[in-house]
């Protein structure tokens, strides 16, 4: 592929960016092609004389049909005289270009690009670094220093990378080389212009590195051959280049400024993002880079993924929800396009309610979380979804044993817009309908989920995109009731630069979600109970890059909760239920908040940020009032308020800090610290040991108040061999006010008095999370460790409201040892097989203290709870991952995943329980995959 | 630790063929609970009716047996009743009177181990407060709340109806209707009591008698086995068991509190209790919000929930406090309830008419010989009988009845008479012979 060259095109100023690196793409994408197109045989006939370059070209162009693609200004005004008989084109152009500085390139046979080597990044166009699908919602201001980490490094050999950027440098002679190259060159900002000083320059793999001086100029010695060359600086988007060292020679670079990044360019500055950023504990998944994981029934499942993180974890498999360093499962704030997504679970918690091919990613906050973000204590899952393709219509769909998926990118209008649909759904009815089998006759499981969304790149300042999404469930687990629940999320985004320093996203989302419960039994009480919680967001996120050691982000944010506690109306003309619901909540949650990265000098890295939130409950509405000093129950009731329509019942005010630092002690070694604290204002009722869909979710009032949580963090972070090994070590102390647990049994569907039912206490959490992860070479994946307890407390005078005397005890999914080793080996590029090893710790359930006799039959008691630990989980998964092959022809490109779950059959237990019955008191333990569960999935692109 | 498997495909498992993929739900056979914080507290079980009757207040120390009373299953070759009722640590001795809110008294008596029975009848009346009180033997001293009555119901109809249930089995299923008459009744708890014929399938009127059994005689076991005529009724019976399942309804949300079409009881129709002649008396208790709470957490704590999501189970606070430590625990509950009762008879030929009846509850099918006598149980040599226990030790242990001389050379090793296992036989295996006092036949 010595051929194999970089080029830059002239193209018409006026065409916007996003065509512009789009077109590049489309270059890019074919190189690899090159050699095919290099076979074309046709044969020219030339004469010219004494006629300049530009016209030789232009009749080369009418006798071959090929398209040229070159910059006028490249021509010298020397005049040409040639003469051609019945050659290829490559030998009239090799000919014909020998005494100029430009090289060629023949692409697909009929274009052809000339290229000057060494002045080609003068014309970089803006933006030109922007992957080609790099979702626009990504550029929030305040995002920038955040990139996709991917699960998995994909190996990409260099022929078919078409994202980094090829330059070659001198041109290519066949003399012997001796000595090291020199190449030197200048950076300036592409936006302005503007030398860029203190630009890292370092070639990979080689100890060689610089920096610029105060013009942007910089030089370096380096080997002939293939070299890739990384550049980072403050507020510079990082960037990759490989150099084709023919010669010495020049290259200056225009760099752009530090707002998005290529794939692969994230890949080598995410490594220095670990030691670099400020920010404690954050992680993110890639959701193509996950799909070598061997998952349960192949569902390719980012959600599940992160379970495999340190700090993160669920009550058990299955289960909804996480529980993020020792948090409760109300305390994450997933965000699907900057929409809240209150269940992005089906089935409980076995799949995720996310397509896999719309989905791009997820960015995961666990320690410091930014300032922009608030509203819950424990995480953000700031899940982002794809952009759609803007020149060619493409899919990608995949066959499960369980469940489809698929997922179209339509371009609306060429380079400008599209369009990305992603449905997926179930067979599982079907399936449960084609068993012979009575007890199952009843029996429901279906789920679906459908997203749309739009991206419109309107100019170079503003784009806009809008999101939807729907996911639905319904299930029965007793044959006379039948659940259904549903998310439905809105989201319209605009994002617009005012300036060079200051651009700002403005954000409007809806999302409801709620749950039915259909009850058909044979008495007189058939009913159909609802529950519906809406809250609408408008968001204004602004970043200002004020100079090289400061940027701030500030915003305002205002969100409106519409909360339907429960309603409950008969069903069927037999019924006497008599329609009743509970009185409607509202609640306003706004923020304003600053944050500023302030780089004190090259280790000293300062993020501070405060966040002030407020939140009203809003009438109208109903507040009971009780005796201060007594337990609230009906007795200590003193009388209710009533509260108008939009009238202020109670406002709280919580100041929030988010403070971070880092300091470098090397390059690759840093430490970090951060002071978090943060307020929450809507909290989930449960009664159940683990998330149940009929979760509700409550506002603070009158009477309940506000959970506020603060996080320690300190952590040390150590790249090493060029990045290829990662190390982390990060501790946590988090502590927890005004938790909420429930007295034990409590109804608290329709209930009117919710308060007389709520516990407030306190919790705290603390561990170490190790993480070792190897990002590149055949063998990449990691390993992580994590110590971690969590604690809750609820104290009272009142011995309903105590748990376990008022003293401290481990929460449902205090986990202390919690392993996990997630790998993947490629043996080819086609094939790879991945493992997953996975130990934790049993988590604590409630076990009896003793047995008694009442009403004729046995039953167990329970005094404290949490006491008992179900025995420790461990599994193996293994997968085996089969890539179709790459011809670019074919009409799709294939996948094939082969997994088998849990491959020791190890029984690990869920949970264990007693029940009474036929009067005898029974000890079950259950489990969920107990035996090995292979599956097959079958996945294209088109 | 044993573990019996039983693994169950649950509902997430039938996406696919449970081949593919189960989810288990296996039963540990404890003995005991596996716990050092066991603690023996006290057990209250008390209903005080507006019966006019004597009351009945039941007094129990909590265990750490998981089994407080033993397996159901009939096992041919173990005698009926053996090792059965491990029992309840019933409370002795304690002092245990109800008062009301005007200050009468009324004093409770033990007439059985645990059982304390009111010296007079009496009953709770609407619109009145009572309260439990009880000292144990060893000082401690114990109150309830002060409940009362909180409505009166009347059961209107209690009726029977051949139905195919949700889970696809087919049986008779007992509905309740009842109206409110006094009061508000918006919370009711079911209990039953049923009843039922029964007839042994292999009743003989002649039975073994053996007397003089010395199994260790030697050289060979010395008895006298006599076949002599049944001396008591050995073929009908009729068997009563009380409900032991909590049963809740409640119309809070219903316009009015009228129960209607509830069902208390679902019977397979292959349950032998139907065979003949059955009858169910259900009573009705109208409870208070707050007992209706505790029995309906209770309730939940001992039921499974969904496989995912388990209900947290915990402490459940009764309406019992030790009147000087409070952090001392008190099982169970003491309501005050209107009861409410109707008696419903029905045979199985009503709703089955020319239909086969249900299997008898153990297979009587294969009728059994065994040699008379054994190899004395004191011979000290090698004996090589490889013959089924003989009749004479089973007779000992009361495992089989007579039915005929087996002159048709029955059996592996023939002996010289045809049996049964008893509960074949022996109606009284199952139940009672004497016919209940509210039988009534068609």
């Amino acid at each position: 592929m010595k051929e194999l060259k970089l080029f830059c095109l002239k193209i018409n100023h006026v065409i916007h960016n996003f065509y512009k690196h789009f077109f590049l793409f489309l270059l890019f994408a074919l190189c690899f092609n090159f050699s095919l197109a290099q076979s074309d045989s046709t044969r020219i006939t030339l004469v010219v004389e004494n006629e300049s370059l530009k016209n030789v070209i232009d009749s080369l162009e009418t006798k071959t049909n090929a398209t040229f693609f070159y910059l006028e200004e490249w021509f010298g005004d020397e005049l040409i005289s040639i003469a051609f008989e019945n050659e290829t084109l490559p030998v009239v152009l090799e000919e014909l270009l020998s005494k100029t500085e430009l090289n060629f390139y023949i692409l697909d046979g009929d274009k052809v690009i000339l290229t000057k080597n060494n002045i080609i990044y003068d014309e970089l166009p803006n933006n030109f670094f922007i992957k080609r699908d790099s979702s626009s919602i990504l550029t929030t201001a305040g995002t920038d220093q955040r990139q996709l980490r991917p699960i998995f490094y994909s190996d990409r050999l260099v022929a078919n990378d078409n994202r980094v950027q090829k330059i070659q440098v001198g041109k290519a002679s066949k003399e012997v080389k001796t000595s090291l190259a020199k190449i030197s060159g200048v950076a300036i900002n592409a936006s302005n212009g503007l030398p860029i000083p203190d630009l890292v320059v370092q070639i990979k793999n080689q100890n060689i590195r610089t920096t610029t001086d105060e013009t942007g100029y910089y030089e370096l010695e380096l080997p002939y051959g293939i070299n890739r060359m990384n550049t980072r600086a403050l507020g510079i988007e990082d960037a990759t280049f490989e150099l084709y060292v023919y010669n010495s020679g020049t290259v200056d670079l225009a760099l752009n400024e530090g707002l998005e990044q290529l794939d692969e360019v994230v890949l080598e500055a995410d490594a220095f993002r670990n030691v670099e950023e400020a920010t404690t504990g954050s992680a993110q998944i890639d959701s193509e880079e996950s799909k070598n994981i061997p998952l349960v029934l192949g569902e390719r499942d980012i959600l599940q993924v992160a379970r495999n993180l340190p700090g993160i974890s669920s009550a058990g498999e299955g289960a909804a929800g996480f529980n993020v360093r020792g948090g409760k499962t109300d305390q994450n704030l997933i965000l699907l396009d900057d929409a809240t997504i209150y269940n992005p679970s089906h089935f409980f918690g076995i799949f995720q309610a996310l397509n896999p091919y719309t989905t791009k990613g997820v960015d995961i906050y666990k320690g410091n979380v930014p300032a922009k973000f608030g509203g819950r204590l424990s995480s953000v899952f700031d899940i982002q979804s794809k952009e759609g393709n803007t020149e060619k219509f493409s899919g990608e769909a995949s066959i499960g044993p369980v469940t489809s998926n698929i997922a179209l990118e339509v371009p609306m209008k060429k380079e400008e817009s599209s369009l990305l649909l992603g449905g997926r759904g179930t067979y599982s009815d079907w399936i449960l309908k084609s068993l012979d089998e009575p007890d199952l006759a009843n029996s429901s499981a279906n789920f679906y989920d459908v997203i749309a969304k739009y991206d419109h790149k309107i100019s170079d300042k503003h784009s806009i995109s809008a999101m939807g999404y729907y996911s639905k469930d319904a299930f029965s687990i007793t044959s006379d009731s039948l659940y259904k629940y549903s998310n439905r999320l809105f989201s319209l985004k605009w994002k617009h630069a005012y300036s060079e320093k200051n651009r700002g996203d403005l954000i409007l989302s809806n999302s409801n979600y709620q749950f039915n419960i259909d009850y058909d039994g044979e008495a007189n009480t058939d009913f159909l109970l609802g529950y519906k919680v809406n809250e609408t967001e408008l968001k204004y996120n602004l970043r200002y890059l004020y100079n090289s050691k400061h940027t701030f982000d500030y915003g305002i944010a205002s969100k409106l909760y519409v909360v339907e506690p429960g309603s409950i109306e008969p069903s069927g003309s037999d019924s006497s239920i008599e329609a009743r619901a509970v009185d409607q909540e509202k609640g306003l949650e706004s923020a304003i908040y600053i944050s500023d990265a302030y780089k004190v000098n090259d280790k000293l890295l300062i993020d501070a940020g405060f966040r002030l939130s407020l939140f009203t409950a809003l009438g109208a509405s109903t507040q009971n009032i009780y005796q201060e000093g007594e337990p609230r129950n009906d007795g200590s009731r003193t009388g209710s308020e009533e509260y108008g329509e939009y009238e202020f019942i109670k406002t709280y005010i919580g100041p929030e800090a988010r403070f971070s630092t880092r300091y470098l002690f090397t390059p690759t070694f840093s430490i970090k610290g951060s002071v978090n604290s943060g307020y929450q204002y809507i909290h989930t009722l449960s009664n159940n040991t683990t998330v149940s869909p009929i979760d509700t979710w409550k506002l603070s009032d009158l009477n309940i108040k506000p959970q506020q949580g603060y996080q320690y963090a300190l952590g040390l972070y150590k790249n090493s061999e060029d990045n290829m090994y990662e190390y982390s070590l990060e501790g946590y102390y988090k502590q927890f006010k005004n938790a909420i647990d429930f007295k034990t049994g409590a109804q608290l569907l329709l209930n009117e008095n919710i308060e007389t039912e709520v516990l407030q206490g306190d919790g705290k959490a603390y561990g170490v999370e190790l993480l070792l992860r190897k990002n590149t070479g055949k063998l990449n994946g990691w390993l992580g460790y994590t110590y971690s307890r969590s604690f809750l407390k609820f104290d009272s005078e009142y011995a309903d409201e105590r748990i376990n005397n008022g003293e401290y005890f481990s929460s449902n999914y205090d986990k202390p040892h919690d392993l996990s080793l997630v790998t993947n080996y490629k043996f080819t590029k086609r094939y790879s097989v991945s493992a997953n090893f996975v130990y934790q710790t049993g988590r604590p359930v409630t076990y009896p203290i003793g047995t008694y006799r009442f009403n004729n039959a046995d039953y167990v008691y329970y005094s404290n709870r949490n006491e008992f630990r179900i025995p420790d989980y461990y599994r193996l998964d293994l997968g085996l991952n089969i890539e179709g092959n790459h011809k670019i022809k074919k009409f799709a490109h294939s996948f094939w995943t082969i997994s088998v779950y849990n491959v020791l059959g190890r029984n690990n237990p869920y949970s264990v329980f007693f029940v009474t019955e036929n009067g005898e008191v029974k000890a079950y333990q259950s489990s969920i995959f107990s035996i090995p569960v292979p599956s097959i999935t079958y996945n294209f692109k088109f | 630790m044993n573990e019996k498997r039983r693994c169950e495909c649950s509902l997430i498992f039938l996406f696919i063929p449970c081949v593919f993929l189960v989810g288990c739900i296996e039963e540990l056979e404890l003995e005991r609970l596996d716990t050092n914080d066991f603690d023996d507290v006290l057990v209250v079980e008390a209903v005080l009716t507006n019966e006019m009757k004597k009351q009945r207040v039941l007094l129990s120390r909590a265990t750490n047996r998981l089994d407080i009373i033993t397996d159901t299953i009939y096992d041919p070759a173990t005698p009926i009743n053996y090792n059965k009722g491990v029992g309840v640590d019933t409370e002795e001795n304690a002092s245990v009177m109800i008062l009301d809110e005007l200050g009468n008294k009324f004093d409770f008596e033990e007439v059985v181990s645990g059982t304390y029975m009111s010296l007079q009848p009496f009953q709770a009346e609407l619109g009145k407060n009572y309260h439990l009180e009880i000292t144990t033997k060893d000082g401690e001293q114990y109150i309830s709340n002060e409940m009362s009555i909180a409505g009166i119901s009347q059961i209107t109809d209690l009726y029977a109806e051949r139905i195919i249930n949700d889970l696809g089995e087919e049986g008779m299923s007992i509905y309740i209707n009842s109206e409110e008459v006094q009061g508000d009744s918006q919370f009711y708890r079911y209990t039953y009591e049923e009843s039922y014929k029964i007839i042994a399938p292999n009743w003989a009127p002649m039975d073994f008698k053996l007397s003089n059994y010395e199994p260790c005689a030697l050289p060979v076991p010395t008895y006298d086995l006599e076949i002599i005529p049944r001396e008591e009724e050995e073929r009908v019976c009729y068997n009563t068991v009380d409900s032991n399942t909590i049963i809740q309804n409640s119309t809070v949300e219903l316009s009015e509190n009228k129960v209607l079409r509830f069902p208390i009881r679902f019977i397979n129709r292959n349950d032998y209790i139907l065979t003949y002649r059955y009858s169910i008396l259900a009573k009705q208790f109208v409870q208070s919000a707050p007992a209706y709470s505790y029995y309906n957490r209770l309730e939940k704590f001992s039921q499974t929930g969904s496989l995912f999501s388990q209900i947290q189970p915990g402490l459940l606070n009764g309406n019992i406090v030790n009147k000087n430590d409070l952090g001392d625990n008190v099982l169970g509950y003491f309501e005050v309830a209107s009861v409410t009762e109707r008696r419903l008879f029905f045979n199985y030929e009503d709703f089955f008419p020319n239909e086969p009846l249900p299997p008898y509850v153990f297979n009587c099918d294969n009728l059994l010989s065994a040699p008379e006598s054994h190899v004395s149980f004191c011979f000290s040599g090698l004996s090589m009988n490889s013959c089924p226990q003989s009749v004479i030790e089973r007779v000992n242990m009361d495992l089989i009845s007579y039915v005929s001389d087996n002159d048709i050379g029955l059996g592996a090793c023939p002996g010289p008479h045809i049996f049964t296992p008893n509960i074949c036989g022996d109606c009284t295996t199952l139940g009672s012979n004497v016919v209940p006092e509210f039988w009534i036949e068609e």
